[in-house]
């Protein structure tokens, strides 16, 4: 369940003790990003860096809003940001006339997450992967305190979700994919400074704190025209500063690439894990049912599955705990059905996948852990006549152990 | 005691960040805005010529009222537009927050609900008051006698009587939360304010038992206090029994409202409805 290369970030940030009285300067960030070895290696770098950088401006009175990031280096204490034991959450469904008609009066009920246990650590982005009714939105809510547990147990930051409501409401913020929850004819800044006020920012601090934020998703130049007029990408930008105004310690993100085109829902990808995650250091929970975003830029995932998380870990430990291994891919020329059947019965082979491409047929062949046939394979599609244009071994993708932990 | 100063200064910070981004809003819709001010001087005009033309067969009926059916039925209208915001201004923005997404975020917020829900009508009363100053400069210039005022005892009157109103703005506004559309309790209150209340007749022509039931609502009570201190000049001397009366209405309706509040933004949370509208 947890990340090789998270382990060692965290051997290090052990390293200063906790309640170490080291100045903030001392703690030893800088092996953390020479270590860590994970797909995210240069981000993870990055993010400590960015941690001393910080650290020095706080050891030299800089600005009030950054000293968040000094203090966990200070103290290196290794807390979970996100905890959850058990938790579920059952809706009563609503009454119908057929209900009524037909005497049912014990309402049902539907449960939306069953039984979720996940640990989040500090500074990490997880993702929360599932199609659509996962329960990731129920999960996301419950967390951020407005929807509250059927039963079992959540913490964030150590405040319990339902008994410290509001100790859990300072400390988090929140994105959301829907464009609503903004005031329209307000300018954006004038969304950003009500909200700041909402969260006691001494009002001294807004402006610096609201201009910084706008520096930072690059949405400085249209800050004061209405908020009616943006795009949607601008809209998403903006609910993400508004999401860190108070500079909280945790960031549920849901879904807030949904409403983009492909390039802005890059573009926001990208600010997320350089500058959100990356060099401000937050601890994000991002909920998603896009793939490619979940493996671009989290640090671990859990894929949900009708309310429960069916699998938890960096996309190498799922490999690993669904034992997936290569796939070969390759393309192909005069396809014949029958060699479909020819390959699914060589041994070692447990799933083949065929699918036209104009003139071109594609194999996708996962081969089995133990064995990788693939000489077997490429001959049998010599000897059924087709002619092999490429062939390619790959790694098997979060997709592939999406559709496994589907399956 | 620096922690009171703290959640006080913090109560004050979201107070006015709320009527300032109510104002801003309101003030974008120029037209609506010029006409929420028009709208209420043209009713003013229209009581002052029901009074010429009626205003003599009150009879004794509004002796303690000052006399005069003009004074008495623009103190009845200004009243009950006050009760009416109060009653149902926390509501309508609360339903705003459902409809725009804006609720589930200001709940969010590490605030008190009775804070933010009492914020989110400051601007409409700072607009109804600006109103009343309003239809009062235009009362005067169209006959009322104001010169046996009791001052500080209308002023005193109308706070309470606001408190009063949005003591019932809270029960409301529970009720949206729960609901979403339509306002049972709103809808209600109102009309037996406006049939009670003695808006624009006193209460003295109802029925004993139509009398007794109004007697228990806030409006009637605000009625009576501000029409006698604005119109009559008395003072808490005499003024006393609708005092406490009132009073002792607000001190159970304002906790009440707010303990509604509380319940109802729990099922939203248990029901998972609160982001929905």
């Amino acid at each position: 369940m947890v990340d090789s290369s998270l382990g060692r970030r965290e051997g290090h940030r052990r390293m200063g003790g906790a309640g170490s009285e080291q100045p903030a300067v001392d703690a030893p960030f800088p092996a953390v990003g020479e270590l860590a070895v994970s797909s995210r290696t240069a981000r993870i770098r990055h993010r400590s860096e960015s941690a001393l950088e910080i650290a020095h401006q706080v050891d030299g009175h800089a600005r009030r809003w950054r000293p968040r990031v000094a203090v966990r280096a200070a103290t290196c204490q290794i807390v979970n940001a996100i905890a959850t034991e058990n938790i579920t959450k059952r809706f009563v469904a609503v009454r119908t006339l057929r209900d009524l008609v037909l005497a049912r009066w014990r309402p049902r009920s539907v449960t939306a997450v069953d039984k979720v246990s996940i640990e989040i650590r500090e500074g990490e982005l997880f993702g929360l992967l599932g199609e659509n009714g996962a329960g990731k939105t129920t999960l996301i809510r419950m967390l951020s305190t407005t929807v509250l547990p059927t039963s079992g147990r959540a913490s964030v930051l150590g405040h319990d979700v339902v008994r410290e409501a509001l100790a859990v409401r300072r400390v988090i913020g929140i994105v959301s994919g829907d464009e609503r929850s903004f005031y329209w004819r307000l300018t954006g800044r004038q969304n950003l400074e009500y909200f700041a006020a909402l969260y006691h920012l001494p009002r001294r601090a807004i402006r610096g704190r609201i201009d910084e934020l706008l520096d930072i998703m690059g949405v400085g130049e249209v800050a004061d025209r209405r908020f009616a007029g943006y795009s949607t990408g601008t809209k998403q930008r903006f609910a993400i500063a508004r999401g860190m105004l108070a500079d909280p310690k945790v960031l549920f993100l849901d879904e807030p690439t949904r409403a983009l085109d492909p390039i802005a829902a890059n573009e926001l990808r990208q600010h997320l894990a350089d500058n959100v995650v990356g060099r401000l250091g937050y601890t994000a929970l991002l909920a998603t049912h896009t793939l490619s975003e979940a493996e671009a830029i989290c640090d671990r995932i859990a894929i949900m599955r009708a309310g429960r998380v069916v699998q938890v870990g960096t996309i190498e430990e799922l490999r690993t705990a669904m034992a997936l291994s290569p796939v070969l891919e390759l393309i192909v020329s005069q396809y014949r059905p029958s060699l479909y059947d020819r390959l699914c019965a060589l041994q070692g082979v447990t799933e083949v996948g065929v699918a036209d491409e104009a003139s071109r047929t594609r194999l996708h062949v996962q081969l089995a852990a133990a064995d990788r046939p693939i000489t077997d394979v490429l001959r049998t599609i010599v000897e059924s006549g087709a002619e092999l244009h490429s062939s390619t071994v790959r790694e098997p993708t979060l997709e592939d152990i999406y559709r496994q932990a589907h399956a | 005691m620096p922690d009171r100063f703290a959640s006080i200064g913090a109560w004050a910070q979201v107070m006015s960040a709320t009527f300032v981004r109510d104002m801003w809003t309101a003030t974008s819709y120029r037209v609506g805005f010029a006409l929420s001010l028009g709208g209420s001087l043209v009713t003013i005009v229209g009581l002052f010529f029901l009074s010429k033309a009626f205003g003599g067969a009150t009879g004794q009926m509004l002796d303690s009222y000052g006399g005069s059916y003009f004074g008495f039925a623009v103190v009845g209208v200004a009243l009950s537009n006050l009760m009416a915001l109060g009653l149902t201004g926390m509501s309508a923005r609360i339903r705003e927050g459902q409809m725009m997404g804006t609720l589930e975020l200001m709940l969010l917020s590490p605030n008190s609900l009775g804070v933010l829900f009492l914020s989110s009508s400051l601007w409409a009363h700072a607009q109804a008051f600006f109103a009343l100053i309003l239809t009062v400069v235009l009362g005067l210039a169209l006959g009322i006698n104001l010169s046996e005022a009791n001052l500080g005892m209308t002023v005193l009157s109308l706070g309470l009587a606001v408190l009063a109103f949005n003591a019932l703005g809270l029960l409301s506004a529970a009720i949206v939360i729960v609901i979403k559309q339509g306002n049972p309790v709103a809808l209600l209150i109102s009309m037996a304010s406006v049939l009670l209340g003695g808006v624009l007749y006193p209460v003295s022509v109802l029925p004993g038992w139509l009398r007794a039931v109004g007697q228990l609502l806030p409006l009637t009570q605000a009625l009576e206090l501000v029409r006698r201190a604005a119109l009559g000049g008395e003072g808490m001397a005499t003024l006393w029994g609708p005092f406490l009366f009132l009073s002792g209405l607000t001190l159970i309706l304002l906790p009440l409202g707010l303990w509604a509040c509380q319940q109802a933004v729990r099922f939203a949370q248990t029901d998972g409805s609160l982001s929905q509208y």
